[in-house]
């Protein structure tokens, strides 16, 4: 069954699996490049389109959930959202989504609020606590180390065993 | 026009290279009182509306008919080796059309592309490509492969077995021992520091054309030049019959020199199956396998007298570098920064299972800047000293280390700035006890960096019948608005308004050669070359000009698109002028003539940050940055501010929150993912308030301009550490600054 989807004002029907990636229909199917493929995962907001005016992450939404409502894309905006285009562009904070992922949550302001979810976004530790483990080869004493040209003294400067860390 | 010997620098490097010099091209910069009409005001970006639009073609969205799309099969442990791969269930599968297999032919410079005997996390095994990217995962998946599991090489065990991917390195000068053993005060600070992956936003692609015996790629790259050079090597074929397009970037930092794995595949597989193909990588692929700026832990000990000068410094340093690679300049800020007449440095570049570590954004520097400057101010605390004063107590003004002047060095101007928009004789003040519970302190770090650009660099400008102008450059604009700068430079010199100034780069095609967008080095090399083409189109211009309005050439000017006898008596547009030309095209070429000799070229800056620490939560937020820097005239302070923001906020993520952790089991990688690897979002943005110098090097020929590209991150995760120090009395013995590492810290 073909799906309806209206993408900036323009109706569609397309024929594709109601499980294909918004994404991947604007990008591949319509050639609407202008959402990008980030990472694929709603984290980044580079693929931010509005579905209803609302703004969401299309890498993750499936088409068929789209069917019968209004996409509206950067392209989209360039009726609507003149201003605001020249607006990025004269604060140099343009649709870059691309220089900096930094940039890509400014550049997807005006698709998406400041996301309350990211608002106290904290480093999160995952597996680091190995990596952050203090590190007991890094506890030179201070032997003599005239020559790296001798690899046994380098090992004996880098090498101290657990516990034998200085004061 | 002659040949000249002349040494170039990237990154720390120098290296000898034969340039061109025509007499013609050398310019004398323009004075630091002269007042221009383009240069040092703000313009926005030529391309802006393109980006804001979506209309920007990236590499990832670039579609040629009959495109197919490839996949990259990767190995799922660091080190490997192939047992079996199925290549004739692959190749029959539905809408497969090409296959590349481990044990092919297919290699570079005589290493394998694809390897039966992975040693790094993610190396690519075998390639797909197909009709569509679903049916080459189906390929992939046909390989069946199946592997024997090896364990991964380990920083810790590498150390111990002497594991170096090259000699370590060593450099002394003086007599650090006796002096450091001698020293009235001595400190001692050790931290490691974090794999840090560049995370450009557009993953690493590529796209390959085959067009009869010639090859067109679309190419993710900083260096499009580097890039045609190796597929016209690795596939036999002239020069000239490759063309490397690479018009937007989607960032770089670093990760994308040359050609990469990507586009070698890409062409092999069009090459195999006839076809165009693209072969862009996920985000995941690019988080393990794209690059980083390795993991580091360094022991610095400074001693000092009590009066704060510096006697001795010594550094050790212990690199996780991947499986090779260059051996980043770590050393160089303890070698380079202060004052210092003894010391010593040692850098051991240990082999573990990661892929070669590649450049990302002030390679090393960061990461020596970071620990040094954290010694300092431990120094600064134990001598009961301010500890910018410090810093401008071991201020030199020459290289220590070729005993060269700088060409120019106005980092005591940046302190200053710096120290006033930051508030810093009031830092103590933020230590009172806080109404919200925070912890509050304030903390300095020093930058430094190289920049100072060089030949060669080419650049083209023509003006036709319509009074327009168009600037043809070899630069890839990786997103930094180089190619605004250009144009602000060319029409600066034309005397047109910006909007009758187009700046086309980005294609090897049609345009002559500048540098790899790195090592800072696009302003410096570039916009010279611009200027100097530029200016023979105007003394072309003028000429014309004389001929047309019968008039010495001498007495002409020509600003903001008018041409007027010095007089007054003529004031006429350009195209009164170049409306003459009908079909006949005004056209002039420039050329970057070499960096004066007898100075090193270095760019400097100070960056202070306040922050907030959290003690129940251990989070660590950080209020306002300020990023004061001297890079030389700066030629778009709208851009250049862009730039210092966006190295900023990569060196917040740096101190507080981005660290690729691996997987001691396998090697692999356990966060590739932008939930996981956690770069700043716009929450975590905090103020950042922006200043230069902004006086022109009057040593640096034609511009006076150094590059901007990485001065900014140096700094940065220093300053955050010497500030956690501030507001909390602890420094945390490993960056980034966790919650939990804070916790522990205050512990």
């Amino acid at each position: 069954v073909p799906i309806s989807l209206q993408v900036n004002g323009e109706p569609h029907l397309l024929d594709v699996p109601p499980t294909r990636r918004l994404l991947a229909v604007l990008r591949e199917d319509l050639s609407l490049t202008g959402a990008k493929h980030g990472c694929g995962e709603g984290a980044c907001g580079a693929c931010a389109v509005l579905l209803d005016g609302r703004p969401i992450a299309s890498c993750l939404l499936p088409v068929g959930a789209a069917e019968g409502r209004a996409v509206t894309t950067v392209e989209g905006l360039s009726d609507v959202g003149a201003s605001l285009q020249e607006a990025f562009v004269a604060e140099d904070a343009e649709a870059d989504p691309r220089r900096d992922p930094r940039d890509a949550r400014r550049e997807s302001l005006p698709l998406r609020d400041v996301p309350e979810d990211r608002a106290g976004d904290s480093p999160r530790l995952g597996t680091g606590g190995r990596v952050t483990s203090r590190t007991r080869t890094l506890q030179p004493t201070r032997v003599p180390r005239a020559s790296l040209a001798v690899h046994g003294r380098r090992a004996q400067y880098w090498t101290t065993g657990p516990g034998e860390g200085r004061a | 026009v002659r040949f000249v010997k002349t040494q170039r620098e990237m990154e720390g490097r120098f290296e000898d290279v034969w340039v061109l010099v025509d007499p013609e091209d050398q310019l004398e910069t323009w004075p630091e009182e002269a007042e221009l009409d383009l240069v040092g005001k703000p313009a926005t970006r030529q391309d802006g509306l393109l980006r804001t639009s979506g209309a920007a073609r990236f590499t990832v969205d670039v579609a040629l008919p009959g495109m197919l799309h490839a996949r990259i099969l990767r190995a799922p442990v660091a080190r490997c080796r192939v047992r079996s791969a199925d290549l004739g269930a692959a190749r029959s599968t539905p809408g497969v059309r090409a296959v590349l297999g481990p044990d092919g032919p297919f290699t570079m410079a005589g290493d394998p592309v694809l390897t039966a005997e992975p040693a790094w996390a993610g190396e690519p095994i075998a390639a797909v490509a197909a009709d569509t990217a679903e049916a080459a995962e189906a390929g992939l998946a046909a390989l069946a492969v199946e592997l024997e599991e090896l364990p991964p090489l380990e920083l810790e065990a590498g150390l111990n077995e002497q594991r170096f991917t090259d000699e370590p390195r060593e450099t002394v000068r003086g007599d650090p021992d006796g002096t450091l053993a001698a020293a009235d005060v001595r400190v001692e600070v050790e931290c490691e520091t974090p794999a840090h992956v560049q995370t450009p936003l557009e993953p690493h692609a590529a796209v390959a054309r085959w067009d009869g015996d010639g090859l067109t790629a679309w190419l993710s790259t900083q260096g499009m030049f580097d890039a045609r050079r190796e597929l016209a090597s690795r596939f036999g074929l002239p020069l000239d019959r490759v063309r490397v397009i690479s018009e937007f970037i989607g960032g770089g930092f670093g990760a994308k020199q040359g050609a990469g794995v990507e586009a070698l595949l890409a062409a092999e597989l069009a090459r195999a199956a006839g076809r165009p193909v693209r072969l862009a990588i996920s985000r995941h692929e690019d988080q393990v396998v794209g690059g980083r700026r390795s993991r580091t832990r360094q022991t610095v000990t400074i001693g000092a007298k009590r009066d704060g000068a510096l006697v001795a410094i010594e550094l050790a340093a212990v690199v996780d570098m991947g499986v090779g690679g260059w051996i980043f300049p770590v050393d160089e800020p303890a070698l380079s920064l202060y004052a210092c007449p003894n010391v010593r440095t040692m850098v051991f570049p240990v082999r573990t299972s990661l892929r070669a570590q590649n450049a990302f954004r002030a390679p090393g520097v960061v990461e020596g800047v970071t620990v040094l400057e954290q010694a300092m101010d431990e120094l600064a605390s134990a001598l009961g000293i301010d500890p910018l004063d410090l810093r401008r107590a071991n201020h030199v003004d020459r290289d220590q280390r070729s005993g060269l002047p700088y060409s120019s060095k106005r980092l005591l101007a940046c302190y200053d700035r710096a120290a006033e928009l930051a508030g810093w004789a009031r830092r103590d003040a933020l230590r009172e006890p806080q109404e919200d519970g925070l912890l509050r302190g304030m903390g300095c770090a020093t930058q430094i960096w190289w920049g100072g650009g060089g030949p060669p660099a080419h650049a083209t400008v023509r003006l036709d019948a319509d009074g327009r102008a168009l600037v043809m450059t070899g630069i890839q604009d990786i997103g930094t608005g180089t190619l605004t700068s250009a144009r602000i430079v060319a029409a600066e010199e034309l005397g047109l308004d910006l909007d009758r100034v187009l700046v086309r780069g980005g294609d090897t095609g049609p345009n002559l050669y500048s540098p790899v967008a790195g090592g800072s080095m696009t302003t410096p090399a570039v916009m010279p070359a611009v200027r100097s083409a530029a200016a023979k189109a105007r003394r072309i211009l003028l000429g014309l000009a004389a001929d047309v309005l019968e008039i010495s050439a001498d007495d002409l000017t020509v600003q903001g698109g008018r041409i007027r006898s010095r007089d007054g008596a003529l004031d006429v547009d350009v195209v009164e002028v170049t409306g003459n030309l009908g079909n006949a095209t005004i056209d002039a070429s420039g050329a970057r003539g070499p960096n004066p000799d007898g100075f090193r070229v270095n760019t400097f800056g100070c960056q202070i940050a306040q922050v907030a620490v959290d003690p129940g939560t251990g989070v660590v937020r950080v209020e306002r940055v300020v990023a004061v820097h001297d890079v030389g005239r700066i030629v778009n302070p709208l851009g250049a501010s862009s730039q210092a923001e966006g190295g900023v906020i990569q060196g917040i993520g740096y101190a507080l929150s981005e660290e690729l952790v691996v997987d001691p089991t396998t090697g692999m990688p356990v966060n590739g993912h932008l939930d996981d690897y956690k770069v700043p979002t716009i929450a975590d943005v905090p103020e950042i308030v922006v200043d230069f110098v902004d006086v022109p090097d009057a040593n640096l020929p034609n511009l006076g301009a150094k590059g901007l590209g990485e001065p900014p991150i140096v700094p940065t995760a220093a300053a955050i550490a010497n500030a956690f120090a501030h507001a909390t009395g602890r420094r945390a013995t490993a960056l980034p600054l966790t919650p939990a590492r804070v916790l522990e810290a205050l512990a």
